[in-house]
């Protein structure tokens, strides 16, 4: 088990430098010079060449992808921003904390929402309570977020004044935030939920465990659940994941200082360190909570506990059973 | 015993009767899923309301009662009314015209997207569950490192580095959906290539081909599909975010989420000019996730 | 007095029961008017082709078959004279008392040892705690009665206790069908229906598991009903014998009836397909033809298309089950006529 998280930790890194390489080469295709926008129009030729000497831009390509890969790795250091002038890290954790607040709570309510009337939902198959939740589930869930912002910020900011329409220094100002996010994953949920659910219910077990005379609420909590979780777990992970990567459009309408809002920034700025660094970091993110989600598999499922703990698991087989499941 | 007739069964066989005069067709799988999506109801409006955007994306001259970039200084900002539908926007052009002209720019990049995506990713997927081993794993791992980047930051910042122009829109998208194109095409065909059914006509002396024609292909095509229909709506937001991040379509296009963009400044004194382009934005998504229900059911051989 | 009662009292009472598979493409006429009982310490053996409504029959004893598609179309079914089945018309009331009263029923009256060791597990529950799970339900003692209970089973079956906390996943196909039939022992029934429980075991194991069949209707009177293609476990085991076909019963006896003088068509077209040791025969000979379409029954009698001594007659009406020897049922002319 420890190895298998050890060798998975250990992935990160080519992965990093995968990103790394990628992203670089995409900023480096980026027109226009950022040293000329920084010093603007009135700047003379020298200005801007010593601007490139200090931003390292006189540099060849390689040896500048060479050298951000070991800073990275060697002193974290992730390239000083060209707006702030700040290290991207430093940067970064003080914007990242928004994002994480506002995942984590739309991760919650996803879950304590979504879940619970996903399975209500499989359950009442065929009767109006499940047509009702599924009709809401995909209204919502075609809604583009940043719009569903707009309508509530117009009803309950502007025409009610029930809450602030921007800023976070009163708690009520994360109130349509969190709404917005949360009811995007509660949606998510319900739908994986419930076809999980119908996916389950229709298993031999359940058969044997009515067989058993078991009661009916009980075979819900009891054997339908836990097996009917995988592809919810993988649902919330991936979920979870791109609200840590930063809600970009949530964030804009709200003008919330989140890493989405940073990010897109950076990348509209050109400012390559910046975009960079903040990818970089998503990416790690990304990576990290892909880990927690796979590892919460086996604690779901004996069958994956098996290979994972017995001595030959390879990652292919790995994914193989979880694509058996469903769960890729 | 004599045969016995419940109400049930007149009931059934009547409506048989009616549909093919009382023989039971001897139809392919493919005919069965067909069926069965007519005569789901989610499946059927969901087809209609993109029929019904598609349409109005070709028939937008004729639909529209001002050119989308037709100025107005003496009517801005001017709310819905009988001769502007939709109001106007700050510039006294007519929104009803800038939301129908919208569907010909959000809808073709979006589906243009699916399709550089699904040939891309679908290629790759298939040649990695084709050869396999050390060609699959290699692609496997380019392909983590890919998606460890969320699609969208990706599209972003490609979009951005190219240029704003809908070619590079469109390769940008694509870009950030391949990774997920090409694991389901892999996933569908591994686990195709995986049953017994396939280990039974190949030990009964099937070639390739007949293998790849008969098994793998129609067994596959189930999730597939429903991917491809899932991305469409996918897409769609996407593209409109972009646009409404301000990386996408710029204006005055009138882009659905561009025109979103342009009116959040106006959300205080003309919401009218949020609400439209929305409105439009979920119709479709919601067409393509409603069909996508749909299909999901119809090519579920146990849902019959 | 109590042993008289005991006697006449069928252990369950089947009386023309009809089921039907309602689809949207037509109705499956599974089960059309069978009628069968079985008594204490009786062995009942059901035999017939895949399809022919077995396992349908199985699952409406144990009140058990989904609604919908399927659906009672008339019929009782009578557990110890209680019956089971609803009028069309009862209430919701009516429904969840019946449902109570049956959930106190399965596991432990009534049991069935499902057909498909591999799908009838919970994957993600060790063996023992799903044994475990119907004796807490049913026998009202201590979770660790319960346990020490389980572990005696699976010893019962020929499973080391060390393999209580195993998951399914680690047993093969023959461990898992002996833990189902575990779970099925376990509070001692008083009617076990065994659908096809040797089927996906191997020869040694296949008489171990009829053995313990045989001990528990020895030992507690266990009525049984075991759904097979296998003459052979049926001449073991069973005392008494229905051949199904197209959900009909067609011919109903004693073992010695069914195997020593079988009257139906099909009856001996089954087996004249077995080989013999005793006859050499260069040709086994099938049942000619398909099994008829479920979908689609014709008004006469329904093995009429494969039958070798049809007759004019047969197309005129459908034949009645009807007794040819004392305990001997035939449902068919042909053979009705010879007698």
């Amino acid at each position: 088990m420890a190895r298998y998280i050890i060798k998975r930790i250990l992935w990160i890194l080519p992965i990093l430098i995968g990103v790394i390489t990628i992203v670089f080469f995409i900023s480096a295709l980026a027109p226009g010079d950022p040293a000329a926008s920084l010093l603007g129009s009135t700047a003379t030729q020298e200005e801007i060449d010593a601007m490139h000497h200090t931003l390292g831009l006189d540099q060849p390509l390689i040896k500048r992808w060479f050298d951000y890969i070991v800073a990275v790795f060697t002193r974290f250091d992730f390239g000083t921003s060209y707006v702030t002038r700040q290290p991207v890290l430093n940067d970064i954790l003080v914007y990242f904390p928004v994002t994480v607040k506002l995942a984590l709570a739309a991760t919650l309510m996803g879950v304590v929402f979504g879940i619970p009337l996903g399975v209500l939902s499989a359950l009442k198959q065929y009767t109006w309570i499940d047509s009702v939740i599924l009709v809401m589930s995909v209204l919502f869930i075609s809604l583009p977020n940043f719009w569903l912002a707009m309508m509530l910020l117009k009803v309950f900011a502007v025409n009610l004044s029930w809450v602030p329409s921007f800023g976070l220094d009163r708690p009520a100002g994360w109130i349509l935030p969190i709404l917005c996010a949360g009811l995007q994953s509660m949606t998510q949920n319900i739908r994986i939920t419930r076809s999980s659910m119908l996916e389950v219910m229709r298993q031999d077990y359940i058969r044997t465990a009515r067989a058993k005379g078991q009661k009916e609420g009980k075979i819900v909590t009891k054997h339908m659940l836990r097996n009917a979780m995988i592809p919810v777990a993988t649902s919330i992970g991936s979920g979870l994941g791109n609200q840590l990567g930063g809600n970009m459009a949530l964030e804009s309408v709200f003008a919330l200082p989140g890493l989405g809002n940073y990010i897109v920034k950076a990348i509209t700025a050109i400012n390559t360190p910046a975009m960079l660094g903040g990818i970089l970091f998503v990416a790690i993110v990304f990576t990290l909570v892909n880990l927690c989600v796979d590892l919460s598999y086996v604690a779901i499922d004996p069958r994956l506990k098996t290979r994972v703990t017995g001595k030959k698991l390879s990652k292919k087989e790995m994914k193989k059973m979880l694509a058996e499941q469903g769960a890729v | 015993m004599a045969k016995l007739v419940t109400p049930e069964m007149e009931k059934i066989n009547k409506r048989r009767m009616k549909r093919k005069n009382g023989k039971v067709a001897r139809s392919t799988p493919m005919m069965d899923a067909w069926r069965r999506l007519i005569r789901n109801r989610t499946a059927v409006l969901g087809m209609a309301i993109i029929i019904v955007l598609l349409l109005m994306a070709v028939f937008a001259p004729l639909i529209a009662p001002y050119m989308y970039d037709e100025m107005d200084v003496m009517n801005m900002l001017k709310g819905p009314s009988s001769v502007h539908w939709f109001g106007t926007d700050n510039l006294g052009r007519d929104m009803f015209s800038r939301c129908v002209y919208g569907a010909r720019i959000t809808l073709p990049i979006a589906i243009f997207t699916v399709a550089v995506a699904v040939l891309t990713g679908g290629t790759l997927g298939v040649l990695c569950a084709y050869f396999g081993g050390q060609f699959d794993m290699i692609v496997m791992r380019i392909l983590d490192v890919w998606g460890s980047i969320p699609g969208l930051m990706l599209s972003i910042a490609i979009v951005a580095a190219l240029g704003n122009n809908m070619y590079v829109l469109v390769i940008g998208l694509s870009v950030g959906a391949v990774p997920n194109m090409a694991r389901t095409f892999r996933g569908a065909i591994f686990t195709v290539v995986d049953s017994d059914y396939v280990e039974a006509s190949r030990s009964i002396g099937a070639g390739n081909f007949s293998i790849m024609f008969k098994h793998l292909l129609p067994n596959a095509v189930g999730p597939v599909i429903l991917a491809i229909v899932g991305l469409l709506g996918v897409e769609v937001l996407c593209v409109s975010t972009l646009s409404f991040l301000g990386v996408g379509v710029q204006p005055p296009t009138p882009e659905w989420g561009s025109l979103l963009s342009t009116s959040k400044e106006f959300l205080n004194s003309a919401s009218y000019l949020c609400t439209f382009p929305g409105i439009f934005i979920v119709l479709s998504v919601l067409g393509f996730n409603l069909l996508g229900d749909g299909l999901r059911d119809a090519l579920d051989p146990r849902l019959k | 007095m109590e042993k008289d009662r005991e006697k006449n009292i069928p252990v369950v009472e089947v009386n023309d029961l009809v089921v039907h598979y309602e689809t949207y493409d037509g109705v499956v006429e599974a089960v059309n008017g069978v009628s069968f009982q079985i008594k204490k310490r009786d062995v009942l053996g059901l035999v017939g082709e895949t399809g022919a409504g077995k396992t349908t029959i199985a699952l409406a004893l144990m009140g058990l078959l989904p609604v919908p598609p399927s659906h009672i179309v008339q019929g009782s079914i009578k557990l110890d004279g209680e019956e089971i089945i609803l009028p069309q018309n009862a209430s919701k009331a009516q429904k969840a008392e019946l449902e109570k009263k049956m959930r106190e029923y399965r596991g432990k009256k009534i049991s069935m040892i499902f057909q498909d060791p591999m799908t009838a597990l919970n994957p993600v529950i060790p063996i023992g705690d799903q044994i475990s799970e119907v004796i807490g339900l049913h026998e009202h003692c201590s979770k660790e009665e319960a346990e020490k209970k389980a572990v005696d089973m699976l010893e019962m079956v020929g499973i080391r206790p060390e393999r209580y906390k195993d998951y399914p996943h680690q047993m093969s196909g023959g461990m898992k069908q002996r833990v189902v039939i575990a779970i099925a022992l376990a509070c001692n029934p008083e009617l076990l229906i065994a659908d096809e429980p040797t089927t996906a075991l191997d020869v040694t194991i296949q008489a171990q598991v009829l053995d313990m069949m045989k001990d528990l209707r020895n030992r507690l009177g266990t009525a049984m009903m075991l759904i097979t293609h296998d003459f052979g476990i049926v001449a073991d085991i069973c005392n008494k014998c229905a051949v199904v076909y197209a959900g009909e019963i067609v011919e109903y006896g004693t073992v010695e009836d069914i195997f020593d003088r079988p009257k139906h068509p099909y009856t001996i077209g089954l087996f004249e397909s077995i080989p013999s040791l005793t006859k050499d025969v260069d040709r086994l000979k099938p049942v000619q033809g398909q099994t008829v379409d479920p979908n689609d029954l014709p008004e006469y009698c329904s093995f009429y298309d494969r039958c070798s001594k049809c007759m004019e007659k047969c197309k005129g009406c459908d034949p009645v089950l009807t007794e040819v020897a004392p305990g001997h049922f035939v449902k068919c002319i042909y053979a009705q006529k010879e007698e």
